[in-house]
């Protein structure tokens, strides 16, 4: 079998799996998918070590964490890690918004059957019991369907095979590292809470290594606004892979030649407790990131390009269980929750107008089972500093409690 | 289920590049006999002509009834739609239906527009405004109602019909225009009629203005539809196949996509321009799509395109196609298929199998030297071991019927695996006229 067919096959496996990593028993990267908006290839394999670490996961074995703090990345995040062969792991992650309470690395099933005290405290005992179950086990399922494929296991956990597939990624690495601009380039963004991001990007070539290094030195520490360094090393390594164009061959070769240096308790490497500025933060850097890649690469290099951060914001009406949410980002808008919420009678939309220059939503809410109206992310927005409302009044970022009869009111200016 | 008559019918798949026709004597109910059959690539013969041969081979016969099973629509997917299509919206909801998920394509012009204010909306207004709309588009002949009975009283919203039906407009009104999906819906319907409406008149012209013409729709054959409704009609065919055989889960192969079927009924349909109410049970596309072009891609590695190539010119074994395509890359595993050869006469020419040999022998060549490198039979392979692969997930490891004319290219043959082998369209349709 040649690279090309083993690149196939680990497409393949992660078919069902939108946000999911695959690793050997090594814990060495073979393939990462991140097809969501809130990237974790980093933070799963920050998981996988954990877990191998403490609970040693053998085949038929299904462990959960989620806790933000040590690993994980927000609460309703449950990144799950499963052995389908003694040398292929799979690790993946999907939301749950009925879990808002850390999960240390749990056992939810050991040898293929369920650890009875873990389901009875995790699941049973949760007033959303029903829902838990099948969440659980639509996950175990979808593992389950790939052990049901053993010839495709079996090819993909040889270490002959994956030994062949990493080399051949360093090989597709090196040939894009070529075809880029080699240099360095630095731009710097100041946050909300009027603190420094200071990001160096370099790439070169010392004695035949190539080597790309991304360095936050000299950004602020840490005060309340900080996300932990696996999440903004995901958005990272996803920025650069795609500029390289090696989406398709991210591994551990790829990320070996990544360097990236984030001075400890800094505003770009704690933990937040609940990851509550994960995404925000994890955007802010990747989009820096960007900023340093086109310019260094740019024929037309401009020395006064001043990096311009994009408008982004994210809201989600929070109702007990349910969390909807609402993205707006450049001329990107994902509104899922807005339809089945109005044939739920749950909101009136007073105007909903969308032109060629922005879109126009008000909405009144009617039911009282939403208690808060949180502003998850809100970047940039120079254009329009009065785009989001809740009775007439601007809103910032953080919870903003809610009643039948409030009007959230966005104006959103592309 | 419709009675057919003693006079021969007419079987029909309209696939979006392909129709295959049957005429069927009913004279023994029980056993209907073939009296003719061609099958023809749309791009290479057109519809009209297919129905002219038909009407020349049997020439003492008058047609009454066609049963016709399609995904022709289907090539209106790739399309933002409605560029003669009007809308009529309460003032404040202004593409409305397009805001909640702007990576949907559009299905309507966005300056296409009358906005609609109870207390001021008058025939002196509606003048303006068309007349606003003929000037940025003069071929503008439909239009979507989405007004709301609380929001304009009944007498305007009837003023406003009455004054579009009489400057002769296609008239759609959206029943429910709170609702987003249904105004999809109903915007759907309009910006998919001249396709459907491409079809009827053909058989018309072809077959007389008498002849009824049945689509399959929502289990089974039907008169009168809404344009949605036979976007899902090959796939719920397909699915009512599926029951037959009393399986969950199928595998659909033909020339123009490979997909999967389940009975498992859905009400929300995820179409390209978002998602809207429709009862379907297509389950997903099978990747490749036998009309992705096989290229080198930006690292010079032999690949297999995303997006399928358009239907013109096709295939490089069609005789015209300059680019080798997936289904290409089966030439010579097809060459027996009864059902390739009839839609690609010259398939099995020296000259065409050269013009293959010569395109893939130029990529295997063409490739960068590395571990990554490939030929066309390692990729054969890895697409057919991936397809069979991707169809025990989708089947959950369970049962699965295989089903259309390329069937033979999916390497399973397990116990679970059943194949309507000799599938052929016409044949099967006039088995569900016979129910």
């Amino acid at each position: 079998m040649n690279a090309a067919t083993y690149q196939n096959q680990l497409q393949q496996l992660m078919r069902a799996f939108p946000s999911c990593s695959l690793v050997n028993a090594d814990g060495a990267l073979l393939a990462s998918n991140d097809q969501r908006t809130e990237i974790l290839t980093t933070t799963r394999l920050v998981v996988f070590q954990i877990i191998k670490k403490y609970l040693n996961p053998q085949p038929k074995d299904l462990f959960v964490m989620n806790d933000p703090e040590n690993g994980g990345y927000s609460l309703s995040k449950l990144i799950f890690v499963a052995a389908v062969d003694p040398n292929l792991f799979v690790i993946w992650d999907e939301s749950c918004h009925l879990i808002d309470f850390k999960i240390p690395p749990t056992p939810l099933y050991e040898k293929d059957r369920k650890n009875e005290f873990v389901w009875k405290a995790l699941v049973d005992s949760n007033e959303n019991a029903y829902e838990l179950t099948e969440f659980f086990e639509n996950e175990k399922s979808k593992i389950d369907i790939l052990i049901g494929q053993p010839a495709l296991i079996k090819s993909l956990a040889q270490a002959k095979l994956q030994a062949v597939w990493l080399k051949a990624t360093q090989e597709v690495f090196e040939h894009q590292f070529s075809s880029k601009a080699m240099g360095s380039f630095d731009c710097q963004y100041q946050t909300p809470t009027n603190q420094l991001i200071k990001l160096k990007f370099t790439s070169e070539e010392r004695q035949n290594v190539r080597l790309i290094s991304l360095d936050f030195t000299n950004s602020s520490l840490a005060t309340t606004y900080h996300a932990a360094s696996h999440v903004i090393e995901s958005g990272l390594v996803q920025r650069l892979i795609k500029f390289y164009q090696i989406e398709k061959y991210l591994s551990q070769s790829i990320l070996d030649k990544i360097k990236i240096i984030l001075p400890p308790k800094s505003i770009a490497s704690k933990a937040h407790f609940i990851g509550r500025y994960n995404h925000e933060l994890q955007s802010a850097c990747s989009q820096l990131c960007q900023h340093n890649l086109t310019q260094l690469n740019s024929q037309i290099r401009k020395g006064a390009a001043a990096f311009e951060i994009e408008s982004e914001l994210w809201i989600e009406l929070k109702a007990k269980n349910q969390n909807f949410k609402m993205n707006f980002h450049q001329k990107t808008m994902l509104l899922p929750c807005i339809e089945p919420l109005i044939q739920e009678k749950a909101i009136e939309v007073k105007k909903m107008q969308k032109t060629d220059h922005g879109f126009n939503l008000s909405f009144q809410i009617l039911q009282p089972r939403f208690d808060v109206l949180k502003v998850t992310t809100k970047l940039g927005c120079a254009k329009n500093e009065d785009f989001l409302k809740l009775n007439g009044q601007l809103i910032s970022s953080g919870d903003h409690p809610v009643k039948v009869g409030d009007t959230v009111t966005v104006k959103w200016l592309f | 289920m419709s009675e057919p008559a003693n006079a021969p019918v007419i079987a029909l798949y309209l696939g979006e590049s392909y129709a295959s026709l049957g005429v069927f004597d009913f004279t023994s109910k029980k056993k209907p006999k073939m009296l003719f059959e061609k099958s023809v690539f749309l791009p290479q013969v057109s519809f009209k002509n297919l129905l002219n041969q038909t009407k020349t081979a049997l020439s003492e016969a008058t047609f009454e009834k066609i049963f016709i099973v399609t995904r022709y629509l289907d090539r209106l997917k790739t399309f933002r739609l409605g560029g003669s299509v009007v809308q009529v919206v309460v003032e404040g909801f202004e593409n409305s239906y397009s805001a909640t998920d702007t990576n949907s394509l559009s299905l309507a012009a966005s300056t296409l527009v009358i906005s609609i204010n109870d207390k001021t909306v008058s025939e002196e207004l509606l003048n303006s405004e068309l007349e606003r709309i003929h000037k940025i588009n003069p071929d503008s002949n439909k239009i979507v109602l989405q007004l709301s009975e609380e929001k304009i009283s009944a007498a305007n919203r009837d003023m406003i019909y009455n004054f579009f039906i009489e400057k002769e407009f296609n008239v759609f009104v959206c029943a429910q225009p709170d609702d987003l999906a249904q105004v999809r819906r109903s915007l759907l319907n309009a910006g998919s009629e001249g396709t459907k409406e491409e079809i009827l008149s053909e058989i018309r012209e072809s077959l007389g203005e008498e002849v009824e013409i049945n689509f399959w729709a929502d289990g089974g054959f039907k008169t009168e539809f809404e344009n949605y409704e036979i976007f899902s009609s090959a796939s719920d065919f397909l699915a009512s196949c599926l029951q037959d055989k009393k399986a969950n889960y199928g595998a659909y192969l033909d020339h123009e996509t490979f997909r999967m079927i389940s009975t498992e009924q859905k009400s929300t349909w995820h179409s390209p321009w978002g998602p809207m109410p429709m009862d379907h049970k297509d389950l997903a596309e099978l990747t490749p799509h036998p009309f992705s072009e096989i290229k080198l891609d930006h690292l010079s590695m032999l690949s297999v395109g995303k997006k399928p190539t358009q239907y013109e010119p096709g295939p490089v074994l069609a005789g015209r196609g300059m680019k080798p395509l997936v289904i290409d890359a089966f030439q010579s595993d097809l060459a027996e298929n009864s059902y390739m050869q009839s839609l690609f006469p010259n398939m099995n020419t020296e000259l065409q199998r050269k013009k293959i040999d010569n395109h893939f022998s130029v990529l295997e060549k063409g490739q960068l030297t590395n571990l990554l490198s490939t030929t066309k039979t390692e990729m054969k392979s890895t697409i057919q071991n991936g397809l069979a692969t991707e169809i025990n997930q989708f089947s959950k490891n369970q049962s699965v019927v295989l089903m259309g004319p390329l069937q033979h290219l999916v390497p399973l043959n397990s116990k679970l695996v059943i194949r309507m082998e000799n599938f052929f369209w016409p044949t099967e349709i006039i088995k569900k006229v016979q129910l």
